[in-house]
């Protein structure tokens, strides 16, 4: 394993693998902010000339944190396709790079190889790849999970509506699903981010979710976004839940954090499939990004893009439906502007697909960073291009309960349209049905939140 | 774009939420004016977090201005553990000020310098009376300039009160620039954690307004000095004395998600 190359005539040396990924990464403010990102441009360059001569043996046997010092290094490592693994174990990262975007390569053959990556090699092959690789490069890797829809599928585009209110009125949120589903969000998912967590109110809006995609016979999904400990005792307690949410980090401490660990999250998956009112085989929605673990004081030296592509390994071990990256929301000292949060976005989709997790993305922005809507349009059509699989729906991008931008009703319906994507299928009956969507795209009746009450 | 008449029932619903909804659409965009409206509130988010608080302000309410090692706003947002640091002269400084006193208050930007702007003088003049007329002794009123929330273990640390409520401006939104959240901690010291502090938070003229702010600030106040406790601690004792058996550590709600130095979790 050579961790040194010379460059325009000046030797660059490396202390580790770890020390390599860290500087191999574009710029990001977070990694500065821990010290670990390149100190100039040329060191960043011959960071990745190292990591392309990397083999994947190298990585798997260099994880950022040790086997014995942290579970999630524990779970990766345990969950890889040991047959798989001895095929391709002596490519170099650049070999694997090539392979991936090669024509001769298939989605087939990508996902098959992708179970037998680490979170390590995937965030290595991603620092090897411009924002045009990232986005065709991803494209070659579709993801699909079923619920009651089918999320994931080539030609489709999927919305989670994010109806949230400020103090979680039931009126307020009703008014923004109506207005959601009239502009065809919300066949991903409808999930309220709860502004109390605790278990009566989290189960009264599972109730009102519930209740109304009964009413209406929406093929859609619920979920409340409050704290695993929080959904799985509303659960006991019986209430109509579809899939169940948590955060993920990309190591053992700052899960430890968030309040969550392995053997906890192995809990509420078997009690969803137990208890929920589902009988499907992906229950669980995830959400990441990229700062979470150094913002914890948990990030091991380690650089930000691994440790979210860490997140990814853990998700699969559970299987999950949805997947997400909340990509600008972590804040400007983890991700600073809006080229940052950007190349974040294309990233985080790219490896998570590759290692075979459904990722979608909230591309999204806080008001203390150096982004607006522009970023945010960019983000969201590169990535509607490279086959992401959902976007957040929340009205006029203004989340009124978190305080950040997004993805709109309107932006959701206007990337289907722009780049001729449908619903998933089951929620696209729905809306043709309702003559609310004809030839993919809204009618003249869609966009009336008043819909809704014409009917009853 | 013409549109049916909107049903009964419509408007009670849209009421009850401040989202942007029932605006219309040209094609599948915002229309002009929606789009427009959305500007303006970013570009008012944007300035409440870049904005300099003007020492005219500070001078105004009587207040003792000290610093963090963050000199400039860019360098507050960009590297956090320069706010929660204090400058070398604010040390200085704050060795001539009250020390032992019941009550600390003080006051920093945070991510809004209009929160402090819009409620501060409010806020202030609403605890001190109040809290002197309960007998309390304050300490100095104190302006931090860039300051995140965890800069209050370092003041506790030299000013030694028995109660700190700092009041910091919180992150922007679309909705409302002017919110701040009150973070009060009984005896604060350099080892103090987050679970230690109570945070009241959202509050502005539409939220939880300065005048009910005050009242709910001081009863928690008096509630720390009855227990001697604050954070998850407090939340424990006064649990078990509700049931009069021991607490179940109960959970910290997350509506400081949107205050300066709280990781928003999602």
């Amino acid at each position: 394993m050579r961790l040194s190359v010379r460059l325009h005539g000046r030797t660059h040396r490396f202390a580790s693998v770890r020390e390599v990924l860290g500087r191999a990464n574009e710029p990001k403010s977070g990694d500065r902010l821990a010290g670990i990102g390149a100190r100039s441009h040329l060191e960043r360059i011959a960071a990745k000339h190292v990591l392309g001569e990397l083999t994947l043996a190298d990585l798997r046997a260099h994880p950022v944190v040790p086997l014995e010092d942290d579970e999630v290094s524990r779970v990766i490592d345990a969950g890889i396709d040991e047959e798989v693994y001895r095929e391709i174990r002596g490519w170099s990262v650049a070999e694997l790079r090539d392979w991936l975007l090669a024509d001769t390569t298939s989605s087939n053959a990508i996902h098959r190889a992708g179970r037998a990556l680490t979170a390590e090699m995937a965030a290595a092959v991603a620092k090897l790849c411009s924002n045009l690789d990232l986005v065709y490069g991803a494209r070659k890797m579709p993801v699909v999970t079923r619920a009651r829809t089918t999320v994931g599928l080539p030609g489709r585009l999927s919305i989670r509506l994010q109806p949230n209110h400020p103090a979680d009125d039931p009126r307020g949120i009703t008014a923004s699903i109506y207005e959601g589903l009239v502009y065809g969000a919300g066949d991903a998912l409808i999930g309220i981010n709860p502004c109390i967590d605790e278990v009566q109110n989290v189960t009264a809006l599972l109730r009102l979710t519930h209740d109304l995609i009964e009413r209406w016979r929406i093929p859609t999904q619920n979920c409340v976004l409050a704290h695993v400990t929080t959904q799985m005792r509303a659960l006991a307690a019986g209430a109509p839940m579809d899939i169940l949410f948590q955060s993920l980090a990309g190591t053992e401490a700052a899960n430890r954090s968030f309040g969550i660990d392995v053997a906890l999250l192995d809990e509420a998956r078997a009690m969803i499939g137990e208890r929920g009112t589902l009988r499907a085989r992906h229950l669980m929605y995830f959400e990441t990004g990229q700062g979470s673990e150094l913002s914890a004081g948990a990030h091991a030296s380690a650089d930000q893009m691994t440790l979210e592509a860490r997140c990814y390994g853990l998700a699969r071990r559970y299987d999950p439906f949805l997947v997400n990256t909340v990509v600008g929301f972590i804040g400007p000292e983890y991700l600073a502007d809006g080229r940052q949060i950007v190349r974040a976005g294309l990233e985080d989709h790219f490896m998570g697909k590759l290692l075979g997790v459904p990722l979608g993305a909230d591309a999204c922005y806080t008001n203390h960073a150096e982004a607006d809507q522009n970023d945010c349009d960019t983000l969201a059509t590169m990535l509607t291009a490279a086959g992401c699989n959902y976007f957040m729906g929340v009205p006029a991008g203004d989340d009124v309960m978190l305080s950040y931008q997004c993805t709109s009703y309107h932006d959701g319906a206007t990337l289907r349209q722009l780049l001729g994507l449908r619903p998933a299928p089951e929620f696209e009956t729905w809306m043709v049905g309702h003559g609310l969507m004809a030839d993919g795209r809204l009618t003249a009746r869609a966009a009336d939140p008043g819909w809704f009450l014409r009917q009853s | 774009m013409s549109r049916a008449v909107a049903p009964p029932g419509l408007a009670a619903l849209l009421a009850a939420t401040p989202a942007r909804l029932a605006i219309g659409r040209a094609g599948p965009r915002l229309r002009a004016r929606s789009y427009l409206r959305f500007l303006a509130d970013h570009a008012r988010a944007r300035e409440a977090v870049m904005s300099e608080v003007p020492r005219s302000f500070v001078r105004a309410l009587g207040l003792v201005e000290i610093g963090t090692r963050a000199a400039t706003r860019a360098e507050y947002l960009a590297i956090p553990e320069l706010g929660r640091t204090l400058a070398p002269a604010a040390v200085v400084r704050l060795q001539r000020c009250r020390r032992r006193p019941d009550v600390q208050l003080a006051i920093t930007d945070g991510l809004s310098s209009t929160a402090v702007l819009e409620n501060g003088a409010a806020l202030l003049s609403g605890l001190g009376r109040r809290l002197r007329a309960r007998g309390d002794r304050l300490g100095t009123l104190l302006f931090i300039r860039n300051g995140r929330v965890r800069v209050q273990d370092e003041i506790g640390a030299i000013i030694h009160p028995e109660i700190f409520c700092l009041l910091v401006g919180e992150r922007p939104g679309l909705a409302t620039a002017e919110s701040l959240s009150a973070y009060v901690i009984f005896r604060p010291t350099r080892c103090s954690a987050e679970p230690d502090r109570t945070v009241i938070s959202n509050i502005h003229c539409a939220g939880l307004s300065p005048q009910r702010a005050v009242r709910a600030i001081v009863d928690l106040i008096a509630e720390m000095q009855a227990y001697g406790a604050s954070g998850t601690t407090l939340a424990e004792a006064r649990s078990a004395a509700e049931r009069g058996r021991p607490g179940d550590g109960t959970r910290n709600r997350r509506t400081e998600a949107r205050a300066a130095d709280h990781q928003p979790h999602r």
